[in-house]
């Protein structure tokens, strides 16, 4: 049983500034695969080596498999640490890189090439177990990299962005690789990544970070759905969720540029006079806009029309994935609701539907909904 | 320039160009020749006013047009860089020369007007005459001693410490370290009244240790690896810290082995300066029981009475070779970049 309990843990590299990591409380648990993402600079990497033993821990407690090692040294703590660089020893051959740390810790030498030999097979480097980094390719060095820590069968392993030097395709299959082969070991995994796709994809859990200040923890799909604010609704989901400041709410339905959309009733009452509402791209029902309903427009204005109709937007920029497409909108109509970013990201299922420069009204079919000041979630406020 | 180069085909060969209005031919150097100069393939049907190449052709065209730029580039260069290799060769070289000339001459040779270039009569028994007049082999010795205590020494030390001011926190570290590059701006010669008492009332005078432990103070060589060390990647300090090897062993398993070629030119630096070393074993010895070759070599000067040159250069050359050999067994390692292929990039 390997947990790992972050209590209230801080780094503070300059007075002036505000910690790198900020009371970060997270509980780890056995065998678990947890995802650590936020922007660049929100502190994961120095997170990640304070629970190596790389970094000190100015505040705060870190417990591993239940023993407080704090204060003890990066060789003291038996964990593994894959680098965003791989780091490999680029004097020794990819098996002495593999059997270094063993030989460290003296184990006798016909051990140490039997894991060797294992951990080879495991993840297919026996061609190169005797040729040095410099003759290997990125993904190679990755896998050798990713051995060296496997071979000394570690109570934790942690792993800084190890997939952020390979190219796009060999990225989709080694995310999968790794997945696989840490349920295979069942060791307690953090992986650190700032590609949203990577931590939902092969987390069992996400913790999101910014400004070294710990967000929400959950699964990935509890996340999405239900994310704890708008910094993570901005920051799960590409391309992100479109976000309506200040839309007025009465009697428990929000009315903004054509769209009434009744709040759930657990959250009417949660909701002040203003909310923010967060509506993701496959969220909209989009009606490109009939020749009749055009013409009504221009004769009558903005905003009397009836609250069904939609939000009527104008197509700037369509993105072609080739299964779906989405389509990049701006407001045709002033509003007082501001929209987060200026543009709106829509998903188009059959390709080819709309054209850029096409006006469309769109209708959300569920939106989340974050109080006005506090942009926290409505779902998780008490009352 | 352009004649001299191989792969410039002559201007006359290129077919066609003539048809382009922008080259006109016979003028035209090849870097001037933008217009689609085919030298393969069908010769365009002169009726077409302005052959428009296939895209396939038009890349070769380009691709054979920068290749023939680069070349006539890299002869300019090639020239230019000769010509300095040249000249500081003769610079080097002419003193060098006179030196192997007069080992070789007799006295009144050496003396003649106008100076000769070539030794008449040739006369290698000054390599004898040194080898056996002055005690050489023991003054040869003296200095294998001195430099090679001296060599280890400062180059256990040097690595040792520039590893401490590289990697370990302590109070103090950067004062230590500018103190430490701060004695690299004391001149020798400063020291060296107080080093003589120093070692006088230790009664190391004539002696070995009273040579050596003066020298031994080591800044430059602290000061090059330390920034060497600085340059390595810290991730992989970081990793060998995480697989758990002791402050000694990452630094002989892990990094050392990334600095061969620093660590053998500071080897070499230290073996060259530390031969040479003249002023200082020339105070420290009396008698001449420890004196290295470049302060034996001193009494051949003083026997003769005009010198005989000829004698003190062949001693000179025998001195240097040591050095050469070093120099010659050192100098591959320390070509050879040995970060490739640690980390990405
Ligand atoms: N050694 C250091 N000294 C001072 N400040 C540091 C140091 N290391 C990191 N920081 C600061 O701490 C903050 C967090 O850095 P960190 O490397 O953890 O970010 P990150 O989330 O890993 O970002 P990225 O995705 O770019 O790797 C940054 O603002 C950085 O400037
Ligand atoms: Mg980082």
């Amino acid at each position: 049983m390997v947990e790992v309990h972050l209590q209230h843990i801080s780094r503070i590299f300059d007075e002036k500034k505000r910690p790198a990591v900020n009371r970060v409380s997270l509980d780890v648990r056995d065998g678990e695969f947890l995802t650590l993402v936020g922007p660049s600079g929100s502190g994961k990497s120095t997170c990640l080596r304070m629970i190596a033993g790389l970094e000190p821990v100015d505040e705060g407690t870190i417990l591993i498999g239940g023993k407080d090692v704090t204060e003890s040294r990066a060789r003291d703590r038996n964990v593994a640490m894959v680098f965003q660089s791989y780091a490999l020893y680029p004097n020794m051959t990819a098996r002495q890189n593999m059997a270094f740390a063993l030989e460290n810790a003296k184990v006798p030498k016909a051990e140490v090439a039997a894991r060797v030999d294992k951990v080879a097979r495991m993840l297919e480097l026996e061609d190169l177990l005797d040729s040095k980094p410099a003759a290997m390719s990125g993904g190679q060095r990755q896998r050798v990299s990713m051995g060296r820590a496997i071979v000394r069968e570690p109570q934790v392993f942690l792993m800084d962005e190890p997939l952020s030097n390979l190219d796009a395709r060999l990225r989709v299959s080694t995310r999968a690789q790794i997945a696989s082969l840490q349920r295979e070991l069942g060791v307690t995994t953090i992986y650190v990544t700032h590609d949203q796709t990577e931590a939902m994809t092969m987390g069992d859990r996400v913790a999101v970070l910014k400004d070294g200040e710990l967000q929400q923890v959950d699964a990935p799909l509890h996340l999405y759905q239900y994310p704890g604010n708008t910094f993570v609704a901005g920051f799960i989901g590409s391309p992100s969720i479109g976000l309506f400041e200040a839309v007025p709410v009465d009697e428990g339905t929000a009315r903004w540029g054509g769209v009434a959309v009744s709040l759930p009733e657990h959250l009417v009452g949660r909701a002040k006079d203003r909310v923010v509402v967060g509506v993701r791209p496959e969220e909209w029902d989009i009606a490109p806009q009939a020749p009749w309903a055009r013409e009504r427009t221009e004769a009558e204005g903005t905003e009397t029309a009836s609250e069904a109709t939609g939000m009527r937007l104008k197509v700037e920029h369509i993105e072609q994935l080739g299964s779906e497409a989405y389509a990049y909108c701006v407001p045709v109509q002033e509003s007082d609701v501001r929209l987060r970013g200026g543009r709106i990201a829509l998903r188009v299922e059959r390709s080819g539907e709309i054209e850029i420069g096409d006006v469309v009204d769109a209708t959300p079919r569920t939106c989340s909904f974050f109080d006005a000041e506090s942009e926290i979630n409505l779902e998780y406020l008490g009352e | 320039m352009s004649n001299t180069d191989p792969t410039t085909p002559s201007t006359a060969a290129i077919p066609a160009t003539t048809t382009t209005p922008r080259t006109s031919a016979g003028t035209t150097g090849p870097a001037r020749t933008t217009g689609p100069a085919r030298t393969t393939g069908p010769a365009p049907l002169p009726s077409r006013p302005d052959p428009t190449p296939s895209t396939d052709e038009v890349e070769k065209d380009r691709a054979r047009r920068r290749a023939r730029k680069q070349a006539n580039g890299l002869l300019g260069v090639k020239v230019v860089s000769y010509l300095g290799a040249l000249l500081a060769a003769l610079v080097i070289a002419l003193p060098l020369y006179f030196v192997v000339v007069t080992s070789f001459k007799t006295h009144p040779d050496i003396y003649s007007d106008p100076i000769s270039w070539i030794p008449h009569p040739f006369a290698p028994e000054n390599y004898s005459y040194v080898w056996n007049e002055v005690d050489f082999g023991q003054f040869l010795r003296n200095s294998v001693v001195i430099t090679a205590v001296l060599t280890v020494v400062k180059v256990v030390l040097g690595v040792l410490s520039a590893y401490a001011f590289a990697f370990l926190r302590f109070p103090g570290r950067n004062v230590l370290f500018l103190l430490v590059v701060g004695t690299l701006m004391v001149p020798n010669e400063i020291t060296i009244i107080s080093n003589y008492a120093a070692v006088a009332q230790l009664g190391w005078r004539d002696s070995f240790p009273g040579i050596i432990v003066p020298l031994a103070g080591v800044a430059f060589g602290t000061y090059l690896m330390r920034n060497h060390f600085l340059s390595l990647p810290t991730e992989i300090m970081e990793a060998a810290t995480m697989d758990g090897a002791g402050f000694l062993r990452t630094l002989f398993r892990v990094v050392l082995p990334m600095s061969w070629p620093t660590l053998m030119a500071f080897v070499l630096i230290t073996a060259v300066t530390e031969w040479n070393q003249y002023l200082w074993p020339f105070l420290m010895s009396d008698t001449g029981r420890v004196a290295p070759l470049q302060v034996g070599l001193t009494l051949l000067q003083n026997n003769e009475g005009p010198t005989n040159w000829g004698p003190v250069m062949a001693g000179t050359l025998l001195a240097s070779i040591p050095m050469i050999v070093i120099f010659l067994l050192l100098q591959r390692s320390m070509i050879k970049g040995l970060t490739a292929g640690a980390v990405k990039g």
